[in-house]
């Protein structure tokens, strides 16, 4: 599903994910893109010719940039996640837990010279609010089962090209135990990794304080999940983080 | 030629010649060289300080503030322009700072409104409670996007194209709804289900209408409440959250799936009922 292939004047490609069929076309001087997303989960299938696709898709067209080659690279979305957990975790005060979480991936569409042409999502989006109604963050929801080292290797035996391991390590730092049911995931701040159709991101660690929660990368890859190569590069650095964080800071200090 | 000199005549008559050879005199023609200096110099001073302020200030402060120093900025540099032009021109000063005083009391009583407005203006600047591009409900009657907000008012562009101006008096008198203020609002959803109809079905195809709806936001979670029996049927409370840029999009297709569904599950919506009751004989 992952790869590159080039587009033939006149003739529809299909690229099957478990819940969504991408649709490509070259026509002329323009290319077009189209999602149908299915109800039943379905084995995943690189591009293939299409004879007839369906009529009811909705053609989205641009400008084709050179050759009409593209790439499909496996990205995060551009929100946050915020992550419900299927059963709710307690951890005591200063208890630090490991575990998985899966985050859906996108399918970001490259020209041949590299210009990101497009970014698909790979299920049905909803969005999510993570804080307070006056002030929080909007993120894409999704639901994950906080999964132990076992059920990790369930997943590693067959995995989905849809989804990315995100290994997690939550601390509680605040004075009584808490219940963990939903996590955001800042996802600027993760890399994708993959290897042998499987896809990771950095670990995150996660540690609620009693002035909320924080979230920072750990580099590098999780002993359980193998070697992997950077598929996707982090959009924020550490050192754009610190700037960040310092004119938040100045924000809050200066009132503007 | 000939017919100039009567009337060079008339002026020596007048002594008006004299006059005139008084007032152009070297002094004078250097006063109002100096004033015309003073003008075009402290117009182009006032219009840089004005661009400066801009230009700064719309990367630090909210537009609405912004705009309010420009002013602010102009209006100083006019008065220091008008101030030195008249000190040049060898104007008393204390003379017309005593008579604008009391000219200030006479225009005080007639600008009473204005300098109300002015000062109504500057407690809603500091209230913070709008800025340019938020969605106001005003009195509970005009409702627009802010499109300005100047010295003495306020002015809203309605959804139908129109052009309110609400004085700064009024704003502050008025009770507000900024309705945009925070990123996420919720729509709120009263129904009201025949008797014969099901409480637990109909809330389950309200939630499950709700998590379907690709513009409601799964958390803050929907709020579902049985708001009592009403006269004509069951009353309810659906209330789901969205951002507040989708509005149109969250209650159009909000309305339309519950109706859909409702339809199809035959849950029934209820409507005002009268029993009449036929006395025999």
């Amino acid at each position: 599903m992952w790869s590159t292939f080039a587009l033939s004047p006149g003739t529809t490609y299909a690229i099957r994910f478990p819940g969504v069929n991408l649709y490509f076309r070259a026509e002329g001087v323009l290319w077009g893109v189209a999602s149908e997303f299915v109800a039943k989960p379905q084995r995943p299938a690189p591009a293939a010719v299409v004879r007839n696709p369906p009529k009811t898709l909705e053609w989205k067209y641009s400008a084709l940039l050179g050759a009409a080659e593209l790439t499909l690279r496996p990205t995060l979305s551009p929100r946050a996640y915020e992550v419900q957990l299927t059963q709710a975790v307690s951890i005591l005060p200063g208890v630090e837990l490991d575990g998985y979480v899966f985050l859906p991936l996108r399918a970001e569409v490259l020209a041949a010279e590299g210009t990101i042409l497009a970014s698909l999502p790979l299920q049905r989006r909803k969005n999510s609010w993570f804080g307070s109604p006056q002030e929080g963050v909007l993120c894409e929801a999704v639901v994950s089962a906080f999964s132990a080292a076992e059920e990790l290797g369930r997943f590693l035996a067959d995995p989905s090209p849809a989804l990315a391991v995100c290994p997690i390590s939550v601390r509680n730092d605040m004075a009584e135990g808490m219940d963990l049911v939903r996590l955001c995931i800042p996802t600027d701040i993760l890399s994708v990794y993959g290897g042998e159709g499987i896809y990771a991101t950095d670990r995150v660690l996660c540690s609620f304080t009693s002035d909320g929660l924080q979230v920072r990368p750990k580099r590098g890859m999780d002993p359980l999940l193998g070697r992997m190569e950077v598929r996707h590069a982090a959009r924020k650095g550490p050192e754009e983080r610190f700037f960040s964080r310092g004119m938040d800071i100045l924000r809050y200090i200066t009132g503007i | 030629m000939q017919g100039s000199a009567p009337v060079v005549r008339a002026l020596d008559n007048l002594n008006l010649r004299k006059s005139l050879d008084d007032l152009i005199t070297l002094e004078a023609l250097g006063t109002a060289l100096k004033l015309a200096g003073i003008l075009v110099l402290g117009l182009i001073v006032v219009r840089v300080a004005v661009a400066v302020t801009r230009r700064f200030s719309r990367k630090t402060l909210s537009p609405r503030t912004s705009e309010l120093l420009v002013k602010f900025v102009r209006y100083t540099g006019f008065f220091l322009v008008a101030v030195n032009l008249a000190n040049a021109a060898g104007l008393d000063l204390s003379a017309l700072l005593g008579a604008a005083g009391i000219a200030g009391i006479a225009i005080g009583f007639a600008a009473q409104t204005s300098i109300s407005n002015l000062i109504s203006g500057i407690f809603l600047l500091t209230e913070k409670a709008y800025a340019v591009g938020d969605v106001l409900d005003v009195g509970g009657g005009t409702v627009g996007v802010v499109d300005s907000i100047d010295m003495l008012s306020v002015k809203l562009k309605t959804f139908d194209n129109r052009l309110v101006r609400i004085p700064n008096e009024t704003l502050v008198k008025s009770n507000i709804t900024n309705v945009t203020r925070y990123p996420i609002r919720r729509l709120n959803i009263n129904i009201t289900i025949t008797y014969g109809d099901d409480i637990e079905k109909a809330r389950r195809i309200l939630l499950e209408t709700a998590d379907a709806n690709p513009w409601i936001l799964r958390s803050p979670n929907p709020i579902f409440i049985v708001e009592g029996f009403g006269e004509s049927g069951i009353n309810l409370f659906f209330g789901v959250w969205f951002t507040k840029d989708e509005f149109v999009d969250a209650k159009n297709s909000m309305y339309i799936e519950i109706k859909r569904r409702f339809d199809e599950e035959k849950v029934e919506f209820a409507f005002r009922t009268v029993t009449v009751y036929q006395k025999k004989g």
